[in-house]
Parts: structure tokens; C-alpha cells; sequence
């Protein structure tokens, strides 16, 4: 559907669903800045928390929010690690492996949670609970080795810890 | 006996609010400042400490405010760097998580002394939780009065918007952090023109390190002498944070005078290398930066004392390694972080990054041979000082050294198809 996307005007009606909230951070953002374009990433990034990934319809909708055409926004958000265009889990950890992490053992921390998902780096478990990537420095070196899981940090993490963790959002569901 | 300064109060749950803050002494330098000092007297002050930039290069803090042009008809833009990225580094984090106010006091003082009413923050997009606490500190400090139009009842206006990156390391370089600001991919600008002339939305922008502000607050109430007697020698002058990692017992951000002396942290405050294990080496500021064997360790922790050893002191990442390290995974693993993180503009760095990756990925996996350490060393100093921005050297420089100084580790590995020592780094 990508050719139908610049079809769009960027100022027209498309019928994009976000929370009222949503909307409401959108217009603060757009406030903010001394150009509206500054807004992109921040309003990408609130985007993919309601819906849990970038849809063409939202770029669409954003790109002329921010008065850029939809295929510059697909641009820019392709710059950014933390912006994805795929549906992820419920859960998605990012799993440092980086220098600091490496060092304390980040390599038993990936096992474990490729172990306990059942899947990949980079897939959806079936139930649609969990996924997991592989992510550079989180800036958690001194409380090595880390994950984050939806951008909560957990930390000091050893074999053991990791697994609970797991089970514990398995049980929560 | 050292006395914290920057972390003071990190121990103190309730400093994040603005009440406990201020009842501390917070806000008071602030407020004098705005009140009582020009600009040009906080430049001077600030030039006179010796304060040089923690982010990582060191340029003194109050000669790059110097250089903000006076009377263009153009706002002044301040952003403050908290895209804390470098591995090994994670000392922003404490301060912006644990008390938030001493930055925003510093980036009040800083914003009063190039001119500045709207200044960003500029933090990384996995620092959730800090992005949260500075959210609330923000509102904070504008329901008091401390930000917005005349602050603190002077005739001074600021606000500070909070703006979260999306996960690119370059945009901790400060071109690169402004263009990511101006809602483009974060791509490194030639320079000069410099920020401080031309930076954001092409006005002139001053780019400063969250410790490198949160100095501020304690300059401007204890002096810049009381600064100047903390640190190793004139040029590094005062307190610095140092981010402990790797083999150590007790792992922590730490803060100490900036100089003190490497074992020092190591050994003392650290408490050593776990499991009586020797010392290979110590990467002292963050990957970027050339390691140190554990023959040359005995140096102080300054910008300049690190630089007489062929290193950097960087952010201050300082990476501990113990002798299970094997460095040719070691090397590895950094070229991969550069090839992840180039943006792709210079050839150098975004073939450099990717081939250094893949020879040093062979050499691991025992399909190297003896004329790829040459070849690498060749792309090293083809990747040196010859891109838009550092990234690319920042690859070259510590892969370059891994390879001088454990050379026999990397032929033993094209040998003998595997590591010297036994086992990959595991704790």
C-alpha cells in the first residue's frame, strides 16, 4: 500500500483513531517548538506507545501534522532504533549486549530469554506477549548486565533473576 | 577525605521535589545569579574555574560561551546533552534520576549566561524513567516560578522543553543532536560553521553535558576558587563522576576529584578485581577511547595526564578487564557498535565501521589470516581525521590500540583458531 500513501494530501481527512490524550500531547507538541517539525520524533515515539508500532496511516497523519510529505517522515523515523514499523509484543525487552554488559555476562542473559520466549531476536511469541532485540548500551554499565522491557530498567540481572522476570510477566499476562 | 558535590543528595529520596531541593540551598545560586550577576560576569566567573566540558571532549565550558555571538537579531539556543550513549557511561542517568533540580538550576545559569529563553534537554529515548522525573521536576520548578516569564521575579524569561531522542547514538554529537532536534535524521554537520554560530534553526546554540551544568549551582554558591582547589592541576579543575564497570567487586558511579589517580578507583573505592583475577586492561573513558594495559594504569583520571598516556578520559566510562577477557572478541564487539551506530554520510566511517567488523568477526571465528592485523591497522589510519565527525576515529582508535598492544593474542587467534585464554569474557 505504500504507492497509495502519497496519495494523500497531507492536510486531509484520514481517519486516524488516537486516544483523546494522544491528540491532546500532540497539539502541546506542536506548541512547543519554534518550528513544527521539532515535534516529529517526540509525536512518533507517543504514537507507537498507543498503538505499538508505526502504521502507514499514522505517518500519513503525522506528516501533515508536521507539514513534511509522508515519504519524509518514513525517513527520519528510519534513522531511529527505537522507532519500529512492525508490531512487536506486549512486552518487548531490549537486551543490552554491549561492552559493559558483554563483560558481565550479557551472553547468558540472551540465551535465557531466547530460551524462555521460544523465539527469535526480532519475533512476536505466539500468544503475543513477548519479543526481544538485541540493543546497544543502555547506559546501565555499572548495574550490568540489563535489559529494559517496555523502558522500565531491571538490573544486576544474572541467570536466575532474568527467568523470574519472564515468569512474572508470563503470570500478568 | 573527598566531599561530594554533585552527588550530595543522590542518597536522599526526597530531593527530587522542589521543597526538599530548595531547603537544601537549591535555586539559591539561581536566583543570585539572575538577580545580581550580568552575563558577562558568569561567563568570566565560569572561565575562571577552569570547568571543562564532561561530555567528553573537554573544551573549557566558559570559552564556548564566549564564542555565542552578541546582537545578531537571532535567539540564543541552549540544549543540554542528556543523550548519555558512549558504552561504559552512565552518570547523566544518576543525576537526571536522582536529583533533577540541580540541572535545571544549572541550565538556568548557564541559559542566563549566553542569553538563552528557551532551552531544550535532550535525552535519550530508553531513559524513560529519567525523562519522567525531569517531567515532573519541570512542572515543578514553572508552578514556582523558577521557569517561564521573570523567573524568580527578575526580568529574565526561560523555559525548558523536554525533548526525547528515538535511539541513535550520533545524536550525542552536538550537530548531530541538533539536527535530530530540528526533526531530521541525526546526520553530523560539517563544521564551521560551528553551534555557538550557527547551530539550531541557525541561530547560534550552545551544547552542554548534564554534568557539565549541574557544576553550576555549586560555582556560583562556593566560587571559583573553592573550584579551582578540587582536581589534579589547573587545567582539571573539580569534581567528576566516573562510571566504574566490568570486573570490579563493587562496580558504581563514583565521584571523586577529577585526577585522581586510576588504582586508586580501581582498588580502593572499587575494591578490585573479583575472584583474585589479574588486571588486563582498563578502557578509562568509554568505547571510544584506547585501552590501557595493566602495565600503564598507574595514571591520574584528568583530561591531560590520559592524553600524555595516548588516551582520552572521555565521559569517563571506565571499563574494568580481567584477564579471561579475549580481546579479539573485545575489538569485535566495539567495531560492531560503530558499524551500528555510523549514520552513513562519510564512506570512510560507513565502510570503515562495517569492514573492521568483518575481519575482526573472521579472526574470531578462525577464518583470519595474518595480513588482515595489517590491513585493519591500514583502515585505522585511513578512518582518522578525515570524516564529518568523530564516530569514525572513535572506531579506529580503540581497535587500533587492542591490536598494538595484545598483537600476540590476535595471531594466537589466526593460528590457532581460537582464543589464548580459554573462554569468552564472562564474569
Amino acid at each position: 500500500m505504500r504507492i497509495c500513501r502519497i496519495l494523500f494530501h497531507p492536510n486531509s481527512e484520514i481517519d486516524v483513531m488516537f486516544s483523546e490524550e494522544t491528540e491532546q500531547k500532540f497539539r502541546h507538541l506542536l506548541s512547543l517548538y519554534p518550528r513544527k517539525r521539532s515535534a516529529l520524533i517526540p509525536m512518533l515515539l507517543i504514537a507507537q506507545r498507543e498503538q505499538g508500532y508505526i502504521r502507514n496511516e499514522t505517518i500519513d497523519y503525522v506528516a501533515g501534522l508536521v507539514e513534511l510529505s509522508p515519504s519524509e517522515v518514513e525517513s527520519i523515523l528510519s534513522f531511529y532504533t527505537m522507532l519500529r514499523r512492525d508490531p512487536v509484543g506486549k512486552y518487548h525487552i531490549y537486551v543490552c549486549t554491549n561492552l559493559a554488559c558483554m563483560l558481565r555476562g550479557s551472553d547468558r542473559i540472551e540465551s535465557t530469554i531466547k530460551r524462555k520466549l521460544g523465539v527469535d531476536f526480532g519475533k512476536v511469541t505466539e500468544d503475543g506477549l513477548f519479543s526481544a532485540v538485541e540493543f546497544e548500551c543502555l547506559g546501565s554499565c555499572t548495574t550490568a548486565p540489563c535489559v529494559t522491557v517496555n523502558n522500565e530498567f531491571y538490573e544486576n540481572l544474572d541467570v536466575k533473576k532474568t527467568e523470574e522476570i519472564i515468569d512474572e510477566l508470563r503470570r500478568r499476562g | 577525605m573527598y566531599e561530594t558535590v554533585l552527588f550530595k543528595n543522590i542518597a536522599d529520596p526526597r530531593v527530587r521535589a522542589i521543597d526538599r531541593y530548595a531547603e537544601l540551598g537549591g535555586y539559591r545560586a539561581a536566583e543570585m545569579v539572575v538577580k545580581e550577576r550580568t552575563p558577562a560576569e558568569v561567563i568570566e566567573t565560569t572561565k575562571a574555574t577552569g570547568l571543562r566540558g564532561r561530555g567528553g571532549a573537554g573544551f573549557p565550558t566558559g570559552l564556548k560561551w564566549s564564542f555565542v555571538p552578541k546582537d545578531t537579531g537571532k535567539p540564543t539556543y541552549l540544549c543540554c546533552n542528556a543523550d548519555e550513549s558512549e558504552p561504559g557511561t552512565c552518570k547523566d542517568r544518576v543525576i537526571m534520576e536522582r536529583d533533577p533540580h540541580q540541572l535545571i538550576e544549572g541550565i538556568i545559569i548557564a541559559s542566563f549566561a549566553v542569553d538563552c529563553h528557551l532551552a531544550f534537554i535532550y535525552i535519550r529515548g530508553e531513559f524513560w524513567y529519567a525523562y519522567r522525573v525531569l517531567e515532573k521536576a519541570l512542572g515543578e520548578a514553572r508552578a514556582k516560578g523558577f521557569l517561564g516569564k521573570k523567573i524568580f521575579g527578575s526580568n529574565f524569561d526561560l523555559d525548558i522543553v523536554l525533548h526525547s531522542g528515538a535511539g541513535a547514538y550520533i545524536c550525542g554529537e552536538e550537530t548531530g543532536l541538533i539536527e535530530s532536534l530540528e526533526g531530521k535524521r541525526g546526520h553530523p554537520r560539517q563544521k564551521p560553521p560551528f553551534p555557538a554560530v550557527q547551530g539550531l534553526y541557525g541561530c547560534p546554540t550552545v551544547v552542554n553535558n548534564v554534568e557539565t551544568l549541574a557544576n553550576l549551582p555549586h560555582i556560583f554558591n562556593r566560587g571559583a576558587e573553592w573550584f579551582k582547589s578540587i582536581g589534579s592541576n589547573p587545567k582539571n579543575t573539580g569534581p567528576k563522576l566516573y562510571c566504574m564497570s566490568g570486573h570490579l567487586n563493587k562496580p558504581a558511579v563514583v565521584e571523586r576529584e577529577l585526577g585522581i589517580p586510576l588504582p586508586e578507583l580501581i582498588y580502593d573505592i572499587c575494591g578490585g578485581i573479583p575472584g583474585g583475577k589479574k588486571l588486563k586492561g582498563v578502557i578509562p573513558g568509554g568505547s571510544s577511547v584506547p585501552i590501557l594495559t595493566a602495565d600503564e594504569i598507574d595514571v591520574r583520571m584528568d583530561f591531560d595526564s590520559l592524553a600524555a598516556k595516548g588516551t582520552l578520559l572521555g565521559s569517563a566510562g571506565c571499563m574494568v578487564l580481567d584477564e579471561t577477557v579475549c580481546m579479539v572478541r573485545f575489538a569485535m564487539r566495539t567495531a560492531r557498535f560503530y558499524a551500528e551506530e555510523t549514520c552513513g554520510q562519510c564512506s570512510q566511517c560507513r565502510e570503515g565501521t562495517w569492514w573492521m567488523e568483518q575481519v575482526l568477526h573472521r579472526i574470531e571465528h578462525g577464518h583470519g589470516k595474518m595480513s588482515d592485523l595489517d590491513m585493519i591497522l591500514d583502515m585505522c589510519s585511513n578512518m582518522k581525521g578525515v570524516t564529518i565527525c568523530v564516530l569514525s576515529d572513535a572506531c579506529a582508535m580503540p581497535v587500533e590500540a587492542m591490536i598494538n598492544k595484545f598483537r600476540a593474542e590476535f595471531e594466537y587467534h589466526i593460528t590457532n583458531k581460537t582464543c589464548m585464554v580459554g573462554a569468552h569474557a564472562h564474569a
